[in-house]
């Protein structure tokens, strides 16, 4: 009899357990619902400057450079590619409804369980916040003779300017933690540049890099890129690969650049050498991607 | 001899307590690490992997300098074994030097171990041996001893809680030097600049000892750095354990 | 020429600071006191007399405020006079993560002996306090009396000319505390020497050669037990089996009775009063069981001593 009593008393706590595992899980996912930004959307409240983070961080301060580089990595990725964000408001709100049905197809945004639910009333907020981000938005600079009229808007596109606001922040803090850290640099330089349009920020960054590579010839060299394509001031360009090329292991194609500039080629022939020379620098996956896009979008042009 | 008789049980200890399972932890934490990195750092897998596990290094060799480094002595005493070893034909700094060490001969197995694991993910990841983080995991070791010394120090003096709170506090304030520094420098008559004037020629500047950045950049030492690096840590870690010899010798063992 | 002895305390003094606020701590005052060799030496007093005090002082693990301790002539302010010690502390606690073996190799290690020594006085040691079949068992797991007992061991490893105990039979059974006894006396008979502090005085009694009383701090006497146990007999126990009717024709109504069944004790005061009882009971045709006589007892002197 009490063998029995103490069998049901065992079922009765394990059946308990189970229940309150369950409760727990059902209740997280309840409340995950309610909340109104991803884990890993999320940015710090208060971001400290660099100066103060490589303080607090110990002598660890490229380990939290490279937290802050995935970090930025994560952000850049799930603003530009993540439908599930202001972008997709504004293609409903701006009436480019075929853009937004092809992204309400999309399974994920309406899995009821998933994602994060927005007020009605918090999307009118950020659609209103996006069209006075648009407002700010930087034109592509006049003084681009060689760029056909139509190529323009192509290649100075912007798409998420305004739905990134932090992304350059995080790569300042990256690039004050660690200074020598290269990728950041050409990253911000290409991919983020031209998501963004925030052409001082870039410019910022890059020539932090050359104050503290000086040895590098990547930095000016993308100097000079982001001197040519987004401000048209070819002067500054031939300034900045002259130093490219003094540098050691600086690769021939750069002189290439030079040497067709100084043989008046036509400035898209150079746009192009410049975007080729660009893909024989990097290995890096993603940066080529956006190089090649761009190269392709003037070379349709 | 009784130094190194010592030392070894100290080392017999920290291998039967099992202290050495933090490796285990570095090792399977970085090759988690390594396999969900991969995607998010844009092709800078293998340096995000160097700087992450010297890092690691750093802070398991600081978290075992400060557990175990304070709980040589005291473990001694609460125990009583000090009633034992004490009154045999040995000086008291021997069995201060003995516990040292022993520690230190742990912490070089637990450093070299660590060291492999790393260079080994990362000839996975890159298929190349970077023996440019040599130097790098040779400091990390001298700058562990640094706080294994000081909280040896300060556990002969004080309860093995304020210990440990002093020899947090010599970490922190050995890697803020140079801030010190700068601050003396731009305020030469401001303010705390003597505070941190004191604190900066007293109190180790564990940054001098810090090349994880150099190595993982590859970036050019000069010829003499961390010879002079290294001497300068051996330094401190003499002048803090003769300090300690001088107090456990005449300490009363109630 | 007098040997030197193997203890000499002189004018020992040790003063513990006291804590914030609170008064100096006076815990041995002005101790002399001389340890013979050969002999085994009892050192009694009540808690907080000042006993383990001194054997700390005389083993180095307190520094005495004043005075000088030397072993063998040799000051123990050099650890080469630990030399010829061995020293067992109260509840002593060994190293839990290794084996008793292992234990003692350790300590046989710090006296710097030589590897086949090592061995040899291990085994022996081993043997000595009965552990032979525990030794490769991780310390940890040993009972309060194995724990005694490799105490014990680890004193005895470096053969010591002299044993410096304290509160050695505290922990150890009957038994135990019998076969403790034998080996500090068959120490004794290879001319060790023993120095023990101890609250069981019958043990102190058994065994020990010369006593020492130390009473807050201070040494009040000293000196040969035989010396200390008055010679003089204080009383006379009589045991004998009378018939009852025939007891009062004894004489003896006033003096102290104990009777169970026919067996009768009385105790008398002096031979002379005990001798010609003793004769009325043998004329009575009484069986006479026991005649034993009662001394001063070590508890009595302590009592008059430290009791006040």
């Amino acid at each position: 009899m009490d063998k029995i009593k103490t069998m049901w008393i065992r079922a009765g706590v394990a059946a308990l357990l189970l229940g309150l595992c369950f409760t727990v899980y059902h209740t997280q996912c309840l409340l995950d619902r309610e909340r109104e930004i991803r884990f890993i959307d999320r940015v710090p409240v208060f971001l400290p400057n660099g100066k103060i983070l490589k303080a607090l961080s110990m002598g660890h301060y490229t380990s939290l450079a490279d937290y802050f580089w995935l970090h930025s990595v994560i952000y850049f990725g799930r603003r530009a590619i993540d439908h599930d964000n202001m972008y997709y408001l504004h293609m409903l709100s701006s009436g480019d409804v075929k853009q937004a049905e092809h992204l309400k197809e999309d399974p994920a945004m309406h899995k009821e369980t998933s994602g994060p639910r927005v007020s009605g009333e918090k999307q009118q907020q950020w659609v209103k916040n996006w069209h006075t981000a648009q407002s700010g938005k930087p034109q592509p600079p006049d003084s681009i003779p060689f760029m056909d009229s139509k190529a323009i808007p192509r290649i100075f596109d912007f798409p998420n300017f305004g739905t990134m606001d932090y992304i350059f922040p995080l790569i300042d803090r990256v690039t004050q933690l660690n200074p020598y850290f290269i990728t950041p640099y050409i990253f911000s330089s290409v991919v983020v540049l031209s998501a963004t349009g925030e052409i001082d920020w870039a410019i910022h960054l890059l020539e932090r890099g050359y104050r503290n590579n000086a040895m590098r010839w990547e930095l000016p060299f993308y100097l000079g890129y982001i001197h040519w394509i987004y401000k048209g001031d070819a002067e500054t360009m031939v300034r900045y690969l002259k130093e490219a090329v003094q540098k050691p292991d600086c690769p021939e194609y750069v002189d290439g650049l030079l040497i067709g500039f100084s043989r008046n080629l036509k400035q898209e022939e150079i746009t192009g050498l410049y975007f080729k020379s660009m893909l024989e620098s990097t290995q890096n996956r993603e940066i080529r991607e956006r190089i090649q896009e761009l190269l392709t979008r003037l070379e349709s042009e | 001899m009784s130094v190194w008789t010592i030392a070894l049980n100290t080392y017999r200890e920290s291998i039967r307590n099992r202290v050495m399972m933090n490796i285990l932890l570095f090792a399977i934490g970085l090759m988690l690490l390594s396999m969900v990195v991969g995607e998010w750092s844009l092709g800078e897998q293998a340096k995000v992997i160097k700087d992450f596990g010297l890092s690691a290094m750093s802070i398991f060799g600081l978290l075992i300098a400060i557990f175990i480094g304070i709980r040589l002595m005291v473990q001694e005493l609460e125990q009583r074994t000090i009633y034992i070893i004490a009154p045999k034909p040995i000086h008291r700094w021997e069995i201060v030097l003995g516990k040292y060490t022993g520690l230190a001969l742990t912490l070089i197995v637990n450093v070299v171990l660590m060291s492999a694991v790393l260079l080994g993910i990362s000839f996975f990841i890159e298929g190349v041996l970077d023996l440019y983080l040599l130097p790098a995991f040779f400091l990390i070791y001298i700058e562990i001893l640094i706080i294994v010394a000081f909280a040896l120090f300060f556990s002969s003096l004080m309860s093995p809680q304020l210990s440990a709170i002093a020899t947090l506090a010599v970490y922190v304030v050995g890697h803020l030097s140079n801030f010190f520094y700068e601050y003396v420098q731009v305020y030469p008559d401001k303010g705390l600049h003597w505070l941190f004037k004191t604190l900066y020629y007293t109190m180790p500047n564990l940054e001098k000892l810090n090349l994880k950045m150099a190595v993982v950049e590859h970036l050019p030492q000069p010829p003499n750095a961390v010879g002079i690096a290294i001497l300068y840590g051996l330094s401190y870690i003499v002048i803090v354990l003769l300090l300690t010899m001088i107090i456990f010798n005449r300490r009363d063992f109630k | 020429m007098m040997s030197v002895p193997a203890v000499h305390i002189e004018d020992l003094t040790k003063i513990y600071s006291g804590d914030l606020g609170k008064k100096p701590i006076r815990a041995v005052e002005h101790l002399d006191l001389d340890v013979h060799r050969g002999e085994v030496f009892a050192f009694l007093g009540a808690n907080g007399a000042g006993k383990t005090t001194t054997l700390k002082c005389m083993t180095r693990l307190l520094f005495p405020t004043q005075g000088k301790i030397e072993i063998f002539g040799v000051s123990n302010r050099s650890p080469k006079a630990m030399h010829p010690v061995g020293f067992m502390p109260e509840q002593p606690h060994m190293y839990g993560y290794l084996t008793g073996r292992e234990f003692l190799s350790l300590v046989s290690k710090l006296f710097k002996m030589n590897r086949s020594l090592q061995k040899e006085r291990i085994e022996f040691c081993l043997e000595k306090v009965g552990l032979k079949a525990r030794a490769d068992q991780p310390v940890r797991g040993y009972s309060r009396g194995m724990m005694q007992r490799l105490g014990l061991a680890q004193a005895l490893i470096n053969d010591p000319e002299l044993l410096i105990l304290d509160e050695p039979m505290s922990n150890l059974d009957p038994i135990g505390r019998k076969e403790f006894r034998d080996l500090i006396l068959d120490l004794k008979a290879q001319g060790k020497t023993i120095f023990f502090s101890s609250h069981i005085l019958s043990d102190a009694e058994l065994v020990a050669d010369r006593v020492g009383i130390l009473n807050q701090g201070k040494l009040i006497n000293t000196g040969k037990l035989e010396a200390l146990i008055q010679e003089e007999t204080r009383f006379i126990d009589v045991a004998f089996v009378l018939p009852p009717d025939q007891i009062s024709k004894l004489g003896c109504e006033k003096k102290q009775t104990l009777q169970h069944d026919n067996k009768i004790q009385i105790r008398f005061e002096s031979e002379e009063e005990m001798q010609p009882v003793l004769e009325k009971i043998l004329k009575l045709n009484g069986h006479v069981v026991s005649v034993i006589p009662q001394k001063r007892s070590l508890e009595d002197i302590f009592m008059t001593e430290v009791g006040g």
